[in-house]
């Protein structure tokens, strides 16, 4: 298993979040998640 | 009673009688924790009607949710991780107790769920891992899972 320092996985938690926002938005949208692409 | 359900690319799909749209989508995390266990992260998402209109049964969807995971587990032997997200609306602690909910419905004697609280920016969010009882390494999951989730929520020096 990976050995995250802080802030690796602060980042690691705020990237799954972010993601997550954007492809609820995307799903909301689209009613599909086919072509999601995250923007950064 | 279950929904009709589609899948690509484990992404599983679903809509309700009042056209609400729901995915199940897992993400293989294994390569990102370095794990020599398959570890995938689960999420769900909704997409609501124009109408707002919620469900008319009151367990079909849930039901449907729950046993595309249970068959997600039949197919791969992994843990599963879960992230509720706060920050799009006050919903998050109600998320959470429903997600644990649904669980410990069919989960008590097969798998453990272990929620977790998570601090992102200052606000606080949610995580759970959920691995079959059975499996030889979950003692060892879940201490590795407490570790990650301890340094997450480190304060900012």
């Amino acid at each position: 298993m990976k050995q995250f320092t802080p802030s690796e996985a602060k980042k690691l938690v705020k990237d799954i979040l972010a993601q997550k926002k954007q492809k609820a938005e995307y799903f909301q949208a689209k009613g599909t998640l086919k072509g999601f692409a995250p923007t950064k | 009673m279950r929904y009709s359900v589609t899948e690509e690319n484990n992404v599983f799909y679903f809509e309700t009688e009042t056209q609400n749209k729901v995915s199940v989508e897992f993400s293989d995390l294994t390569s990102v924790f370095e794990s020599v266990f398959p570890i995938y992260c689960v999420d769900i998402y909704r997409s609501q009607n124009v109408r707002h209109a919620n469900e008319l049964s009151g367990t079909k969807t849930r039901d449907t949710i729950v046993d595309i995971i249970k068959n997600f587990f039949e197919r791969f032997n992994c843990a599963l991780v879960a992230f509720i997200d706060t920050s799009t609306d006050k919903k998050g602690r109600a998320r959470k107790r429903l997600f644990k909910s649904w669980f410990d419905m069919f989960a008590t004697n097969e798998f453990l769920i272990e929620p977790r609280e998570i601090i992102v920016s200052e606000s606080k969010s949610f995580s759970f891992l959920i691995i079959r009882k059975s499996y030889g390494n979950a003692a060892t999951l879940i201490e590795a899972f407490d570790t990650f989730i301890k340094l997450a929520n480190e304060s900012e020096i």
